[in-house]
């Protein structure tokens, strides 16, 4: 089974270091992973596609996802961009959002059978300040998904981070994870 | 060993430091500059016994590497795209020299138009300067590929350059294994400098003029040292799988024997041609593929022999191709020239890093079985992945 | 110096008259056997040899035109890594190869500071291709590129390089050679990058009789047209002052290649020789600061 993930983010959200983490939490639970990103004109506040696959036998493809099981949105807003969190999704697809929106009111939920929703801003503000929300991403990610399991992250976040900036990275991911509210639609 | 999680290019500088090379020069490029970034930092905290010298062009760093071999110590660059063009002059010198250097190039779109992406422009213009040229399908294979290639080089005196995709591979996470660095000595040899050395205690003038009486005969030794590289690649890549489980050779066929149709790859997109051909013979269609890890010297021979069984051949070229057909089509056409008639068709697609996906991989494959269904020739290369609503003149 | 101990072999296929063969000879001289020396494709590359022959009894490496300091670099610093700290790096490149398209590798290793000898014979053209302008070309100098004189005036490299804050550097002339020498010995001393830049005239390219060359290397060092001076870390010196200068026609009608210099190119030339010794001048009142 291999899950292909989208992450839709702006430059400056950290979505390619969240990309990464996943990758070597995966490959701590002995599961082959893989992050491609796509870089363009770097600059803080454009959209920025990042992609990860997870999957019990080794990745061979070395492409962006086009097909996705799990789409992870950074931002609701960059649909004003015209970017589409639900185009060309494979159901049963999995969206894990940062909102504050009530996840029942949530726009996006026809097109997918589930929905992580998390306020990553808020948790992050409280856990470590005014820093990019991927942690919080990371943790809701785990939560929703069930890809690969907190503990795994916080450990690869505190393998990359060192030190206190690691240990608050950690929190942030584990608040995220329990504040993250799931919903299941089925039809 | 340790899996790590890392990129194609922090996967090089791992490769670099097992591989213990005394001196490094280079110059900043996307999307080459974190394999130099990584190197800077092994040598600033110790991890890596060496000089690292930051100059002021990829000119003067392949410049000074030769400078540093041809004293007689263990090198390594590294660059991309218009770096390398840059360097091409340096190119022939240090092939010519007969020095065992390791050259890292994260594959990018030569200008124009400017591009940061992915390509093998960059290093097709080089294909004829007398280097060995290797090509990663995946991280690992960019990590192993500089311990074997350093052994390679150092066996047959040819410097290598190795090829790993911008972006699909130099910032693409995956696992990699780092094997032990006592490993890595046992399989590694301490350098050995070459008997052309400039040594006060052995005066030599090297490099110097040389006229139309030996000329010719100095590249013919140059050539017969390609050859020989057909050689000892398979048995030193054996090696390397006896000791770290994972043996490489010139090239790797899978399901070629009477299939209709075998994609001949280079590089990332092998492995999504894998996917993509694994996934049509589930459905019972006989597609195989070859991935020519060793693109320079050509293995003739190899690729012969197992295109030989097949029905068709699509080449997919991550290259231009100006003016005649790919580059690789252009080799594995040759190579096949007096065989029995095998159509082989050409495909030109994820130029300046438009994505070589499965999508465009799966294409290739209909409109080879296509052609080879209905006996079409090709009159030059297919642009597969054109956009067909742009306009085109 | 005598044949027997040259660290360049005789009866090499240079000019007759040839002046860099000169400085090659003393400078190996100087330095002795335990230098590596790089001769870009130049009138220096004849020293290198060709084909089985070659003219140095000492470790020679024949560069590129345009990269000749990034070799020294490279075999300097590997050198210092193999315990071979002792052994002098010379680069021997023309004018061309120095102050066109060498400028940038010369440029940038010395800004990075590694150990290595530079000397530039300056011939003031290409003349190993057959006497074109370079930017070491003066002005009103005839050149087969610059078929009615150059317009423009000569490239001041040493300047440019001591503005770098080089440790070392040193203008020379084949006329004077005892000068040349203690130059070399001093920069061969120096931790670092050094630099010596010495005029040497050019029978074939300038157009004079070969016996003549040191007679115009010695005229081009009295009208103050190629002033002598060094500079240790920062600090210049005159090396030779020249009370009543020779006039500048004297030197100019001693050389073919300034038949058709025109009164306003002489005029400019005169102009910048009292500048430059002005200059100098109070360089070396001044404790030497570059201004």
């Amino acid at each position: 089974m291999q899950t292909e993930i989208r992450i839709l983010s702006r430059g400056g959200q950290g979505a390619v270091t969240a990309a990464k983490l996943l990758v070597s939490a995966a490959l701590s639970e002995g599961k082959y992973a893989q992050m491609v990103p796509n870089f363009g004109q770097e600059r803080k506040g454009a959209p920025v596609f990042t992609f990860a696959r997870i999957s019990d036998e080794p990745v061979l493809t070395h492409t962006y996802v086009y097909e996705p099981n799990v789409v992870v949105l950074f931002d609701p807003f960059l649909s004003d961009l015209g970017i589409d969190p639900k185009e060309n999704v494979v159901a049963p697809a999995t969206l894990v959002a940062n909102t504050s929106q009530d996840v029942e009111g949530y726009p996006f939920s026809v097109s997918f059978t589930r929905l992580g929703a998390i306020d990553a801003r808020s948790v992050t503000r409280e856990t470590i300040g005014d820093v990019p929300p991927n942690s919080a991403m990371l943790g809701a990610l785990a939560k929703t998904t069930g890809l690969v399991r907190l503990a795994s992250l916080q450990q690869a976040i505190r393998t990359a981070m060192q030190g206190p900036r690691g240990e608050k990275n950690a929190l942030c991911a584990g608040v995220a994870y329990e504040r993250t509210v799931v919903h299941e639609w089925r039809r | 060993m340790t899996r790590l999680a890392l990129d194609g290019d922090a996967a090089i500088a791992e490769g670099v430091r097992l591989s213990r090379p005394r001196f490094v020069a280079a110059y900043p490029i996307t999307p080459q500059t974190p394999i130099v970034e990584r190197v800077a930092d092994f040598i600033a905290v110790g991890r890596l016994d060496a000089r690292y010298m930051a100059t002021e062009s990829e000119h003067s760093a392949l410049t000074a590497v030769v400078g540093s071999a041809v004293v007689g110590v263990r090198t390594f660059t590294a660059t991309a795209g218009a770096g390398l063009a840059l360097m091409h002059e340096i190119v022939g010198v240090a092939s010519g020299n007969r020095l065992p250097i390791l050259m890292a190039i994260a594959n990018r779109a030569l200008p124009s138009p400017w591009s940061l992406q992915t390509d093998h422009s960059d290093s097709m213009a080089e294909r004829d300067m007398g280097w060995i040229q290797l090509y990663a399908e995946n991280c690992q294979e960019a990590l192993d590929l500089v311990i074997v290639g350093y052994r390679v080089a150092e066996s047959v005196r040819l410097p290598v350059m190795l090829c790993i995709d911008g972006f699909f591979l130099s910032h693409a996470t995956e696992g990699v294994e780092v094997p032990e660095q006592e490993a890595v000595d046992a399989f590694l040899p301490p350098y050995v400098r070459g008997s052309n050395h400039l040594d006060p205690e052995h005066p030599m003038t090297l490099n110097q003029l040389t006229s139309a009486d030996m000329f010719t005969e100095l590249k013919y030794c140059h050539k017969l040292a390609l050859d020989r590289t057909i050689e000892e690649f398979p048995v030193i890549g054996a090696a390397f799988g006896v000791s770290f489980g994972r043996p490489y050779s010139l090239v790797e066929a899978e399901a070629t024997e009477g299939a209709d149709l075998v994609l001949v790859t280079l590089g990332s997109c092998s492995g999504t041609a894998k996917h993509v051909a694994r996934a049509l013979r589930a459905q019972g269609k006989k597609v195989g593929t070859l991935k020519v890890t060793a693109f320079r010297p050509f293995p003739r021979q190899a690729i012969r022999d197992t295109l030989a069984g097949a029905k068709a051949v699509a080449v997919i070229d991550r290259s231009w191709g100006l003016g005649s057909d790919g580059a690789l089509a252009l080799d594995v056409k040759a190579a096949l020239y007096g065989a029995p008639n095998i159509p082989v068709y050409d495909f030109i697609a994820g130029l300046g890093g438009r994505d070589l996906h499965a999508g465009t991989i799966s294409a290739c494959v209909d409109r080879a079985l296509a052609m080879a269904a209905d006996g079409t020739t090709q009159d030059g290369p297919e642009w597969i992945d054109l956009r067909k609503e742009v306009p085109h003149e | 110096m005598n044949n027997a101990t040259s660290l360049i072999a005789h009866g090499l296929t240079t000019c007759e008259g040839c002046s860099m063969e000169i400085i090659a000879r003393n400078a190996l001289d100087v330095l002795g056997k335990d230098t590596i020396v790089l001769t870009p494709p130049s009138c220096s590359a004849i020293l290198t040899g060709f084909g089985w022959e070659t003219g140095w009894k000492v470790p020679a490496f024949q560069s590129n035109l345009e990269n000749i300091a990034a070799y020294c670099a490279g075999i300097s610093e590997t050198l210092e890594l193999v315990g071979r700290r002792g052994v002098h790096v010379v680069a021997f490149a023309g004018d061309g190869g120095t102050v066109d398209i060498g400028l940038q590798a010369l440029s940038a290793a010395v800004e990075r500071g590694h150990r290595f000898v530079y000397i530039c014979y300056d011939n003031e053209a290409y003349m190993n291709t057959g006497i074109q302008r370079s930017g070491g070309t003066p002005i009103g100098a005839w050149t087969t590129t610059t078929p009615a004189g150059k317009k423009e005036g000569k490239k001041d490299i040493v300047r440019m390089l001591l503005a770098q804050g080089i440790p070392y550097i040193a203008t020379a002339s084949v006329g004077e050679i005892p000068d040349f020498r203690r130059k070399v010995e001093k920069a061969s001393r120096v931790d670092g990058p050094s630099y010596i830049h010495a005029l040497t005239p050019c029978s074939t390219g300038w157009r004079f009789k070969p016996k003549d060359t040191v007679t115009i290397a010695r005229l081009a060092v009295e009208t103050g047209l190629w002033p002598l001076y060094e500079a240790e870390n920062g600090v210049v010196r005159i090396t030779k002052h020249i009370k009543q200068r020779v006039s500048l026609a004297e030197y100019l009608k001693a050389q073919g290649r300034f038949a058709d210099i025109t009164p306003e190119q002489v005029a400019a030339m005169e102009a910048d020789i009292g500048h430059r010794a002005r200059m100098l001048e109070l360089q070396e009142c001044e404790g030497g600061m570059c201004v």
